[in-house]
């Protein structure tokens, strides 16, 4: 394979403290190389003056599974097709497909994305769907938590070594990166009727709280020497007042790494004439002052987008403010989810509100390294409109004059107008990609030192960051070109990452046992051996 | 999931042969002469053993056996020529469903599924407010009354006896209760449920007066008996399921299924109640979702202009073959055996090896079944569970997506030539 140089650029790798010098980039095979002793034959190619990053990663994004499919069939009217965008490749003009999502992801820079909610018994449909992902590489989280069989365990009192057996069992039994828990034990309770759940409430037949859930399966990821930490949707999403939720699920981490999802839908006070303000300072007091805690934001964009969730108690909830006026919900074994359309307005005060907090969020936690870009694709805008939010960031006069558009009533009580921070290339590059790449535990991307993945994404700068991020000057995924002036080039094929932590095989007899009696499954079917993705529906799958 | 053809008792062989899903089935007599043995029914029994008996059927083109190259050359031609090809039936497992979509979209195609219309009324009711619905393993283990709408037991033969009888339910003494309504044939022979009897056609108003009085509102006329006694129960029980089959109800689906949609909205303001709508099985979940992820729409697609185009009353398989406006039918059903619609349109058949045909189709290609002679993957039919499918024997068939896979390569040579 060639050697390709890219020369003159001005690298932004915060893994290894580079910030924006002119260096070149050399790559080979695939992979991220040192210059070489002896360059003869390499190809070069000059992005003088260009921003050159790591490819991009997103944390938490609902691109693939039964839930984000429903979505798809339940809102026809959102994403009808007018043209093909790329005639010569499949599904081009397919909006919301599975093939878009590689698509435009791909002309932002983005080379890796993670889809944060792979229900087990659906695992191997979020599997295909990501297989079907074009040039991207992906990867589930497994939700537990909600689930019969651990709600037991810890009914019955076992040590902390099986629910850890139990975690790894599920992580190989889904191929998934790590472990998602959604309002932990509040499926289960909505199963008997309650109505909202909190940290401290009980499941009705288990006598075990949601804190206890969410503790052990903490520990069970954190002594498995799992990467990624636990990744929690916290109880109470989109409640006023529910700060205190979020501030109680970061005690209750007990220093140990917890990293908390679209936390600006837990960032609302109760106080004011509305009661609903913004808990912005509170919660990031609070991250600030706990190391062990990571989070991203969830950001809410204004438009129409569609809120897809496992957190079916919660959308069940949500039901009155469908727009337009439709939802699903559904439940299964296990869990369950919902999907609720919805239109945030500017000029509404809840929802303009929501936008400052998440904005707050963002410019209040001070280690960028803690913090993360997203929107909860789509639950606060599509993940498309990612290069909005890194202008708004990194643009304060730009910022400020949106705050002359929203709800004055809510502009006026935002702390958001008291911040002046602006983003440098840097924190995006620290935000976007060495980050994630550290809390996902994936080594080899999010940089550019040699050995790392080649997925190198080259940005033109100009004053506009919207439109700077919005398309990529070139993209490369494993070395390939696959992106030149913002428009696919190359259709490649992503991989699927997952891992796979050893456990007792004593497991086994319990799970089976447990199949046979309460479930339509067989364990043997239910859980996928290693071989069988790739045999089958053609994943391509990492294992770390 | 085990990876060479197997046969063994081992009670945990999946079943493609309905929306069941059951996968507890057993086999003896080896991977020559595999025979089913317990668990299953006559459905899975006769799908089975046709599969079984069907291993070596050769490709034909009118009639005439052919090589698997000159089969796919003969398909490449008529499909590069054609205006309007449907893809019909998409009888398969994920697997043949996938790369018969992907097809359809590089040649210009419409994409249905045989049990298009059930699809449809289904996928019509969730677009026009939603639905909230419940799986197959979730209402066995917590429904303790269940209202079966339509036929059902005939459908899934082991319904009964998976759902409604089992051995161990979650936090649940004692079976559940089981109210079946619709046409006094809707039931399996021996079934013995008891039974409302209301005809197909005054399903809907049955189900809206049941809502409108769970709702607390009065009807006109006297109070039927019926009608207020199913109210009572449904007021007493904890999580009442309403289980259909939307291909089953008729020309009236969509509305019935919103009706019953509303009363289960209604049953949950105050408690709990869910659907649980059921694919016919032929892999018609399985055909919704593919086509859901690839183009954003279910089936009833069609991708003539470049882009998909949702219609599923224009694109359908009985509208396009009647008008003529299809000029190709490619009726994909390696898991049915059953023969293509009759049709002065040319059609291609990339089926089950034991199809049978009136009249020899323009094409035949027999490719492997799906969990007989090739591992794959089919939703069961609730949607949110799917069924991984085993090879059972050795098998010298292609599967549907190396087949479609070969037509897309011959397509896309030929444009550049
Ligand atoms: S009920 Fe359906 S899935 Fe179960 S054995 Fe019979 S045909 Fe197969
Ligand atoms: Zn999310």
């Amino acid at each position: 394979m060639t050697t390709v140089r890219l020369t003159g650029g001005r690298i932004y790798d915060p893994a290894h403290g580079v910030k924006g010098e002119v260096r070149d980039l050399w790559m080979r095979d695939g992979h991220i190389i040192a210059p070489p002793a002896e360059p003869g034959g390499a190809h070069t190619v000059d992005v003088s003056g260009k921003v050159v990053m790591a490819g991009a990663i997103d944390i938490h994004s609902h691109i693939a599974g039964g839930n984000v499919n429903t979505a798809r069939v339940l809102m026809p009217e959102e994403h009808l097709a007018e043209q093909a965008r790329y005639p010569q490749y499949p599904f081009s003009g397919a909006k919301w497909s599975a093939f878009d999502t590689g698509y435009r992801y791909a002309e932002m820079g983005f080379t890796t994305v993670v889809e944060p909610a792979v229900l087990p018994l659906n695992a191997v449909q979020a599997h295909a769907e990501l297989a079907a992902i074009p040039i991207i590489d992906t990867a589930g989280l497994a939700i537990l938590g909600n689930d019969d069989f651990m709600l037991r365990l810890l009914r019955g009192g076992v040590e902390q070594q099986t629910i850890n057996d139990y975690v790894a069992w599920t992580l190989r039994a889904t191929r998934c990166l790590g472990l998602k828990v959604i309002n932990a034990g509040g499926a289960a309770a909505f199963k008997h009727n309650a109505r909202s759940f909190g940290l401290d409430d009980v499941v009705p037949m288990y006598g075990v709280t949601s804190r206890q859930i969410l503790q052990s399966l903490q520990r069970a990821v954190v002594e498995l020497g799992v990467g990624h930490p636990v990744h929690v949707h916290c109880n109470n999403l989109g409640v006023a007042g529910n700060v205190e939720t979020a501030l109680a699920t970061i005690e209750a981490a007990g220093g140990l790494p917890m990293h908390l999802a679209h936390v600006q839908f837990y960032g609302y006070g109760d106080e004011g004439r509305r009661h609903f303000s913004s808990g912005a300072a509170r919660l990031t007091d609070a991250i600030n002052r706990n190391p062990n805690i990571t989070v991203d934001v969830g950001q809410v964009l204004f438009g129409q987008t569609v809120t897809i969730s496992g957190d079916v108690l919660r959308q069940f909830d949500a039901r009155g403010i469908a727009n337009p006026r439709k939802w699903a919900v559904w439940e299964a074994e296990d869990g369950g989810g919902g999907i609720v359309p919805f239109k945030y307005r500017e000029n509404n005060y809840v929802n303009a509100l929501q936008w400052a907090i998440g904005l707050e969020i963002f410019l209040l936690v001070d280690d960028p390294w803690r913090v993360f870009f997203t929107t909860d694709h789509p639950n606060g805008a599509p993940f498309t409109r990612y290069p909005e939010l890194f202008h708004l960031l990194m643009d304060r006069d730009y910022r400020n004059s949106w705050l002359e558009r929203i709800h004055a009533g809510a502009a006026d009580v935002a702390l958001l107008r008291h911040l002046d921070r602006e983003y440098s290339l840097d924190d995006i590059a620290v935000m976007t990609r060495a980050a994630p790449a550290r809390l996902l535990g994936l080594p080899d991307r999010g940089h550019l030192g040699p050995g790392a993945v080649a997925d190198v994404a080259v940005y033109s700068e100009q004053e506009d960051k919207a439109a700077m991020f919005r398309r990529a000057h070139l993209v490369y995924k494993n070395g390939q070109k696959v992106v030149e002036d913002g428009r696919v080039v190359n259709v490649v094929k992503g991989r699927t990452h997952a891992v796979a932590p050893a456990f007792d095989p004593g497991i086994g007899d319990p799970l089976r046992d447990y199949f046979h009696r309460y479930h339509l499954v067989r364990m043997e079917n239910y859980a996928l051996l290693p071989e069988w993705l790739p045999r089958t529906i053609g994943s391509e799958l990492v294992v770390h | 999931m085990t990876q060479q053809a197997m046969t063994t008792e081992d009670g945990a062989i999946p079943c493609p042969f309905c929306g069941l899903g059951c996968d507890d089935l057993s086999l003896s007599g080896g991977s020559d002469e595999p025979r089913m043995e317990a668990g299953g029914c006559p459905k899975a029994q006769s799908g089975f053993s046709l599969a079984f008996g069907a291993a070596a059927a050769t490709p034909a083109i009118a009639g005439r056996s052919c090589t698997l190259e000159e089969a796919l050359d003969h398909a490449a031609g008529l499909l590069g020529g054609a205006r309007l090809p449907l893809f019909g039936g998409l009888a398969g497992d994920l697997l043949d469903i996938q790369a018969a979509v992907r097809l359809a979209e590089a040649t210009g195609g419409v994409v249905d599924h045989r049990n298009g219309a059930g699809l449809t009324a289904a996928a019509t009711a969730l677009q026009s407010g939603g639905l909230m619905t419940t799986s197959l393993g979730d209402a066995r283990n917590r429904a303790d009354l269940w209202i079966l709408v339509g036929d059902v037991t005939q459908r899934f033969p082991r319904l009964v006896e998976r759902l409604l009888e089992p051995s161990q339910r979650l936090h649940m003494e004692g079976m559940p209760e089981a109210v079946v309504l619709g046409e006094p044939a809707a039931e399996a022979p021996g079934a013995a449920l008891e039974h409302l009897p209301v005809p197909a056609a005054a399903l809907h108003d049955f189900i809206q007066r049941l809502r409108a009085r769970l709702a607390g509102r009065g009807l006109d006329g006297e109070p039927e008996a019926a009608t207020e006694a199913l109210v009572q129960r449904l007021t007493n029980a904890r999580f009442p399921v309403f289980v259909y089959a939307p291909g089953a109800l008729g020309d009236q689906a969509d509305l019935v299924i919103r009706a019953l949609g509303g009363l289960v909205r209604t049953l949950n303001e105050a408690g709990r109640a869910a659907l649980l709508p059921l694919g016919g099985g032929d892999g018609d979940i399985s055909a919704h979702q593919v086509a859901a992820w690839h183009s954003g729409f279910g089936v009833g697609t069609s991708f003539h202009a470049g882009v998909p185009d949702y219609d599923p009353a224009r694109w359908s398989t009985g509208r396009l073959l009647a008008s003529g406006e299809a000029d190709l039918l490619v009726w994909v059903s390696p898991l049915n055996a059953a023969p293509p619609p009759a049709t002065p349109v040319p059609t291609l058949v990339f089926g089950h090896p034991a199809s049978r045909f009136e009249e020899a189709p323009e094409l035949f290609v027999p490719l492997a079944v799906p969990g007989v002679h090739r591992h794959g993957v089919v939703h069961r039919g609730d949607g949110p569970a799917l069924v991984p499918l085993r090879a059972l024997m050795a098998s010298e068939l292609p599967a549907g997506a190396e087949v479609f896979e070969g037509l897309a390569a011959r397509l896309a040579t030929e444009e550049q030539s």
